[in-house]
């Protein structure tokens, strides 16, 4: 009897815990519970039957010898210096000292009284080290080397700290030399032709004072850097900042049109990149017993120009198309507060996170003539400061059910700006402004989850969010001199207006998944997921030469449901499989009159998407040096949309009957194989390959406007790595792409479909000189051929590079 | 025409010679004996599988919610093929990690760090980060866990039992295009995938389709005034307009993310 309500006790603090992350808690909790109902006087602290030990060892114990190797085996793993069980260490002798939760666990000289001797003898039911399950236990002569050690006074011969600094060191140093389109190679590669190097890795690590580490890591090169400095000490706190920068090119060339039109693509000639980066800094503190707390701030930002493809025009009245390059200049940083609180109180993980975003964006558009003799220069300029707050609770509330809730509420108050300077045949035409545009967004989520089971096998995860976002009062300004609508090609109407809108969402997302595992070396899953919306809208841009006014309601209903396997029935195969669809059906009312009174014929009314997606991937591995893999994949995608009824009064006709169509359908194919070789000791091969076709059309029941945009994309990649001799190692790879998307129809519209082959064929020579120096030499050959762009964008480049990796101890 | 076939044939001939030279020197140099082995990527040398349970002893916060994620799909109980069981067929065989005690990237694959771990399987995805626009991934200057969290009941973030928000991922570094307007784009209420592919295009912009049928495909081409032959969109005749660019590069809309100063995203 007693027996059995002890083994209830147990087992109910290990239902309330199955992971068994804290096994002193469950102790304590048992001794807790002990203490205050003393009716139960088997959960009070057994006496140990001293008796039952096995005896020390006789010899006199050499900690290197005899102790570190049982330690290593079977301590460790769980009591090391990386969150140590119930914060007890045996990796350090002031830590086993220590002790940990439970108090102390080694009394020097007299290993007979030391509770961690009780427990690697399994004398401490639920107390058994290694933990029951998770570990051999120690053998009687392991268990007398260790109280020999105790008895002896816990000698603890450290072996002098090695490599307590550490410095790594990569230095390198090459040029690209490019010919052809220089601007296409650095967007295609990152990086900038012409010469190159600096310090491509570093790091240096330093654990000379125990318990805490210090190090710095990071590399510079040619526009690209980055450094992180990392300050831990052991269940105290860090400090972790960094800083890095990397550039992002473009090419700077415009759209194409065969001749007569155009002769060739435009360029701006210009080098065109945007500078990205951040800068951090987080102070944590770790300590135990305490919630994990972390301040920090960040700043992230993107400065520079961007190629946009808000092309300008190029031609003349009448016949212009707008295929000329066009930029944008960005300004744009945030600076970052963040607060995060991680603690975990009666079995229940709270989770809390704080962040405050100070935004600014500046931005100036260039579009020369986007409409012929008409070239604008667009200046936008945005303020923000969000602040928003989660928290979420976790709590494992059995064996069989983990739950979650989580809420969020997000806060924003934004100023904006707008400027348009407007010039005709380059004579300033007028300059527009809004000087000011507030905007207010105000988002509450609320999040529900659980994750139920195994229920013989059988495990469903849930989850519920609601999300309810306000603009309230969103987006008012006075636009000054801003038109809605051209009232003539070529011409802007001057006029005052005034602009209005309000919005208000409600969203609810409800999730569902099975997954199955009774069928042996098998996993069925069947997955859902709904999402209802609904929006109410009001947009006005009031003006004297005519409104726009509309109040429409959006509603929709999402669902997306997936169904498959995997199952690896043999030691050479694994194959799994799904079938998704995705269907979101939209629905548009609005309660203004049709304008014009006669019919709004784009108006779309309502709107099917529905995706259907199945997906097979096959993993074989019939011998040790060989393993491929296949995939493939099938998409496809419809569009339908309801539009409304257009009657044209000149013509006394229908022009357009609305109802449904089907707008558009995309359909793609995928297929994929990989395959890793290792033919012999000193070989490897990885090889992919991937073929996709593509189809996306849009038409009006069988009358297309323009030409489908379809064709096909090849890939292929081979890298290879081959052991020369006992210091040296070769490398190959290539790299393959070609993209056949050129459009077809150039009498009807501009061709902006691409086509164009890629080859990177780069070989390379690492050479280890001595156990603290290696160097590398690497060759790439570069080829890019794009006919779409008249071959301007074409281009061939040769890479050299060579590094020397230091370490220094 | 003929000196270019002559020229492509030399170029051919010259690369199969490379390479039968490279070839015959490495079967040459394959005689040698060497003691070594080729670091194989995703392998750790000297390491065995330990299986799941190790794991779960140390990594309680990510095991406890793993069975909802959609990886947990893949993860066999005692699955016949080695690895193919959970956390190892990602992280790499884990006894030596385990040895050590644990530790952040101790004898550890950390896909946030290795993106090769996660394209082994993704070979799709691998494709496109080689494609002409990628984000930078295979770069070094982004990682796959920055988007994706691969343990918790939502690939997207954020992490552990929890659902994402749409286009939340994209909004911590796209703040420009997804910050609030006057004008928003219903489009966006589809995601920011319904136009873009994140993982890598052969479009500038990462758009998943380079012309007019992008937009098309939700603003249905109806007649208007006119009759039929006539393209209305709205309330305008774009019958004119589709041939002079795309709906974004012809100089009209190109606040297509939204505007705040105009309905129809002409700034």
């Amino acid at each position: 009897m007693k027996g059995e309500r002890k083994k209830f006790a147990a087992e109910w603090f290990r239902r309330r815990d199955p992971s068994g992350p804290n096994l002193a808690l469950k102790l304590w909790g048992a001794c807790l519970c002990a203490s205050f109902f003393p009716c139960f006087p088997l959960l009070s602290a057994p006496a140990i039957d001293e008796s039952k030990l096995p005896p020390p060892a006789t010899n006199q114990v050499d900690f290197a010898r005899d102790i570190k190797p049982i330690l290593d085996a079977s301590c460790l793993r769980c009591h090391g210096s990386e969150k140590p069980k119930s914060h007890f260490r045996l990796d350090n002798r002031a830590d086993a000292l220590k002790g940990g939760d439970e108090g102390t666990d080694i009394i020097p000289g007299n290993s007979a009284k030391s509770p961690l001797i009780h427990y690697v003898s399994h004398l401490v039911e639920d107390m058994e080290m290694p933990p029951l399950g998770k570990g051999d236990q120690l053998s009687a002569k392991q268990i007398g080397l260790l109280r020999a050690w105790i008895d002896q006074g816990v000698i603890w011969e450290e072996a002098p700290p090695t490599n307590v600094t550490l410095l790594d060191v990569s230095l390198l140093a090459g040029a690209t030399g490019v010919s052809g389109d220089s601007h296409k190679f650095r967007e295609l590669y990152w990086q900038k032709d012409g010469a190159n190097g600096g310090i491509e890795y570093f790091e240096l690590i330093d654990r000379s004072v125990p318990g805490t580490k210090f190090s710095i890591a990071g590399h510079a090169l040619l526009n690209d850097y980055k450094v992180t400095l990392s300050l831990e000490k052991n269940e105290i706190g860090f400090v972790h900042s960094g800083w890095e920068q990397y550039r992002k090119y473009y090419d700077d060339t415009g759209g194409y049109r065969p001749q007569p039109i155009t002769p060739t693509a435009l360029s701006l000639n210009r080098d065109l990149h945007l500078d990205i980066g951040k800068a951090w800094v987080d102070f944590g503190l770790t300590l135990p017993h305490l919630p994990q707390l972390v301040l920090g701030y960040e700043y992230d930002y993107r400065k520079g120009d961007e190629a946009i493809t808000s092309w300008g025009a190029a031609g003349q009245f009448g016949n212009f198309i707008s295929i000329a390059p066009a930029s944008k200049n960005i300004q744009e940083g945030v600076h970052i507060i963040k607060f995060d609180l991680d603690d975990e109180v009666k079995g229940v993980t709270i989770q809390e996170r704080f962040r405050g975003e100070f935004y600014h964006l500046d931005t100036t558009q260039t579009n020369q003539a986007a409409r012929s003799l008409v070239a604008n220069n667009t200046s936008e300029g945005n303020r923000y400061f969000q602040g928003a707050n989660t928290i979420r609770f976790e709590k494992q509330f059995n064996g069989w059910l983990f739950g979650s809730a989580g809420y969020l509420y997000s806060k924003l108050n934004s100023d904006a700006s707008f400027a348009d300077t407007v010039t005709f045949a380059n004579v300033l035409s007028f300059v527009s402004q809004v000087p000011r545009i507030t905007l207010e967004r105000e988002s509450h989520v609320v999040n529900l989850n659980g994750l139920l089971g195994p229920f013989d096998k059988l495990t469903i995860s849930l989850g519920v969010q609601s999300e309810w976002t306000h603009e309230n009062g969103f987006g008012s300004g006075i636009l000054n001199e801003i038109p809605y609508t051209e009232s003539a090609p070529g011409t802007l109407a001057v006029n005052p207006a005034v602009l209005n809108s309000d919005y208000q969402e409600s969203t609810v997302t409800e999730s569902l998944a099975l997954r199955y595992t009774r069928i042996p070396f098998t996993v069925l899953f069947a997955e859902g997921r709904l999402r209802q919306q609904s929006i109410g809208q009001t947009d006005s841009d009031l003006q004297p030469s005519g409104n726009f006014q509309e109040n429409p309601s959006f509603s929709s209903q999402l669902s997306d449901l997936r169904t498959g396997f995997t199952t690896s029935p043999w030691r050479s195969v694994s194959l799994t499989a799904h079938y998704r669809r995705y269907e979101n059906d939209s629905f548009y009312k609005t309660n203004q009159n049709p304008q014009p009174v006669n019919g709004y014929p784009g108006f779309i009314q309502s709107r099917d998407l529905v995706t259907d997606e199945a997906e097979v991937k096959l993993v074989l591995h019939p011998c040790t040096w060989f393993k491929p893999s296949l995939s493939y994949q099938y998409l496809t995608t419809r569009y339908r949309e309801t539009t409304a009824t257009a009657f044209d009064p000149n013509l006394g006709i229908v022009a357009s009957p609305g109802g449904p169509i089907l707008a558009g359908q995309t359909d793609s194919r995928i297929y994929s194989i990989g395959a890793t070789w290792l033919p012999s000791r000193r070989l490897f091969l990885d090889t992919t390959f991937s073929y996709q076709t593509s189809r996306t059309i849009t038409e009006n029941n069988g009358t297309a406007f323009i030409a489908p945009y379809r064709g096909d994309i090849y890939t292929a990649l081979a890298n290879g790595t081959y052991v020369l001799d006992q210091y040296s190692d070769l490398s190959l790879g290539y790299l393959f792409s070609e993209a056949n998307y050129g459009q077809t129809d150039f009498a009807s519209v501009v061709p902006v479909g691409i086509t164009y082959k890629m080859h990177a064929a780069q070989m390379g020579l690492a050479h280890r000189f001595n156990e603290n120096v290696s160097g590398k030499l690497q060759y790439r050959f570069s080829y890019y051929n794009e006919p779409t762009s008249g071959g301007v964008a074409n281009f061939r480049a040769h890479t050299l590079f060579a590094s020397m990796t230091f370490r220094l101890r | 025409m003929r000196r270019a076939s002559a020229k492509r044939l030399h170029f051919l001939a010259g690369l199969a010679l490379s390479a039968g030279a490279l070839g015959l020197l490495l079967l040459v140099n394959s005689c040698s004996t060497v003691d070594r082995a080729v670091v194989v990527p995703l392998q750790i040398e000297g390491a065995t599988f330990v299986g799941d349970q190790v794991c779960f002893d140390c990594h309680t916060n990510i095991s406890r919610v793993f069975p909802s994620s959609p990886h947990a799909r893949l993860r066999i109980e005692n699955a016949a093929m080695a690895g193919r069981g959970g956390c190892e067929s990602c992280h790499g065989p884990a006894s030596k990690h385990v040895a050590a005690g644990g530790g952040r990237g101790k004898f550890i694959i950390n896909p946030g760090k290795e993106p090769q771990a996660c394209l082994a399987c993704h070979l799709e995805v691998q494709a496109e980060f080689h494609l002409p626009q990628h984000h930078p991934v295979l770069e070094g200057k982004m990682n796959c866990v920055q988007c994706h969290d691969p343990h918790g009941m939502d690939i997207m973030k954020p992490t552990g039992l929890a659902m994402a928000r749409l286009n939340d991922t994209c909004a911590q570094c796209h703040r420009e295009q997804t910050k609030p307007v006057t004008f928003e784009h219903a489009a966006l209420r589809e995601g920011c995938t319904v136009c873009h592919n994140p993982h890598g295009s052969i479009n500038p912009k990462m758009l998943t389709i380079r012309d007019g049928n992008l937009c098309l495909r939700c603003h249905a081409q109806v007649p208007g005034q006119g009759g039929p032959g006539t393209l209305y969109i709205g309330n305008v005749n774009h019958s004119g307009f589709v041939r002079i660019g795309t709906c974004w590069s012809a100089g009209c809309h190109a606040a297509v993310h939204g505007s705040n100063v105009q309905p129809f995203y002409l700034y």
